[in-house]
């Protein structure tokens, strides 16, 4: 019985995400790399940038304690959630000495633009 | 069987009878209340790629679905239909491996090594993570979990804990108990480190055999020599982990994937020195893609040639490595190269393919 179960549920949680093309958690989807350069579309670059004596510097985002990964996602889904200043905030939040912060998109298709600004109140 | 079969292929059925044309319509404008909430289930990043994908992008996604499930309930009906017609059973004796308890003793070994290394990464990221967990956002079933980020403290306790109860399977006795605390701590964990709106299929190989392995030290309660299929499951999946991987890419970009300039464009993309270097010769790229593929889809050898198995987890080492170097993604102990431990347990002193045994264990039911 246990061995059926356990047939079943790792048969279903390897094939349903192939099917529907998406991850179950915690079954995923095997698509890495499966479409092509060209398919999966414009790679967009998010950049963080802090005011430090009147220029404006770049920061990595291990500076404020996030993987490039994770802070490239974090700024496209804050962006789709239309949540950029509150994004602001809470890096505002691990970085003591900004006074104003800035995030940047940089799209190859388009003009680079300026996504959200924040300020020390 | 049968039934799984015939209800898939009612997806295409109802898919051509007008479905689609619903479907482009929604995606091409505003999804409806219904698809919005499929949509939310099946491909929540749809609200998020929508912003910067077309609309025939996802309309390909949806044609794709569908082929697939065609594909499969085909299959699955065609062998149904084979089964019934012939009046025969599908056997699941290939299943049935012997199983020492000295290839139990290297598992135990080398899984507790494998998942010291997985804790630590775990345990030190989650750690790290307090000083962000702002961002923290629950998906899927960690919303059970709360909405809160554990504490430092917490975060101590319940590492130290696992960590004992890792120790603890080192003992054949303790084993199946260790094996089962290991699974719900490493999901409590992953569900904080993927807690930051970015999930990724790192330790997925490992997942799956921390599902099978508590059956295998179940199976191992005796000793001496048994006919396990716990453990050639666990090769299975791995196995199959690897021949879906290859199926997605022939799937979604039929031929053109093999396509140098698919290779080229990631590799200026992740910058790095041998990437850059390898990207100046399309040859090469092409080589390295169509291999790729080959090496992805040889591990249909663990079902059909299992003598062939060495090379094939070689080629998969050589596979991980390059990725590593080319494209900066993985490292040298890459959590996959670390799950071939199911297949390399057999091959080490005492185990019973490394000895040949006198005869066959006995296959239980």
């Amino acid at each position: 019985m246990a061995r059926k179960v356990l047939y079943t549920v790792t048969l279903l949680g390897l094939l349903l995400p192939f099917l529907f093309i998406t991850d179950f958690y915690p079954f995923f989807r095997l698509g890495m790399f499966a479409e092509t350069a060209k398919q999966s579309g414009p790679q967009e670059k998010f950049v963080l940038l802090m005011l430090t004596k009147k220029n404006w510097q770049a920061l990595p985002a291990d500076s404020f304690k996030l993987s490039e990964s994770t802070f490239h996602d974090l700024a496209r889904n804050h962006i789709h959630r239309g949540e950029c200043e509150k994004m602001l905030e809470k890096i505002s939040a691990l970085l003591p000495q900004a006074s104003e912060l800035k995030l940047i998109r940089i799209q190859p298709s388009s003009d680079t633009n300026l996504v959200a600004t924040w300020r020390k109140r | 069987m049968g039934v799984a079969g015939f209800l898939l292929l009612l997806f295409p059925l109802f898919y051509g009878l007008g479905l689609r044309e619903s479907v482009v319509a929604a995606l091409e404008g505003s999804p409806e209340p219904w698809l919005k909430s499929i949509l939310e289930i099946f491909y929540p990043r749809y609200f998020i790629e929508k912003n910067r994908l077309p609309a025939s992008f996802f309309v390909s996604k949806a044609d794709q679905v569908i082929f697939r499930c065609t594909l499969l309930g085909i299959l699955l009906a065609s062998l149904y239909i084979i089964t019934l017609v012939k009046q025969v059973t599908l056997s699941t004796q290939f299943l049935y491996t012997p199983s020492h308890e000295k290839t139990f003793f290297w598992l135990r070994i080398l899984l507790t090594c494998i998942n010291l290394l997985v804790w630590f990464e775990l345990y030190n990221t989650v750690l790290d993570r307090t000083a962000i967990q702002s961002f923290y956002v629950p998906r899927s079933w960690f919303k059970l979990l709360g909405p809160q980020y554990p504490s430092a403290p917490m975060i101590h306790t319940l590492g130290i804990v696992w960590l004992l109860s890792m120790a603890a399977g080192l003992w054949k006795r303790w084993a199946l108990a260790s094996s089962i605390l290991h699974l719900l701590f490493f999901g409590w964990f992953q569900s904080y480190y993927f807690g930051f709106e970015k999930i990724d299929h790192s330790f997925y190989t490992l997942f799956l055999i921390y599902l099978c392995y508590p059956f295998y030290c179940y199976e191992h309660r005796v000793s001496g020599e048994i006919a396990s299929w716990s453990l050639r499951w666990m090769q299975l999946l791995i196995a199959m982990v690897y021949i879906l991987t290859a199926l997605e890419k022939i799937t979604i970009s039929g031929l053109d994937w093999l396509a140098p300039e698919n290779l080229q464009v990631r590799l200026w993309m992740h910058e790095t020195p041998a990437g850059n270097w390898l990207a100046q010769y399309p040859f090469l790229c092409q080589l390295s893609l169509g291999s790729t593929w080959i090496i992805q889809l040889s591990f249909v050898c663990i079902f059909t040639h299992r003598r062939l198995s060495p090379w094939v987890l070689a080629a998969g080492c050589l596979f991980h490595w390059s990725t590593f170097l080319f494209l900066n993604i993985g490292h040298w102990l890459h959590p996959w190269i670390l799950a071939y431990v199911v297949f390399i347990v057999e091959y080490l002193p005492g185990s019973a393919r490394h000895k040949a045994p006198n005869k066959m264990p006995e296959i239980p039911g």
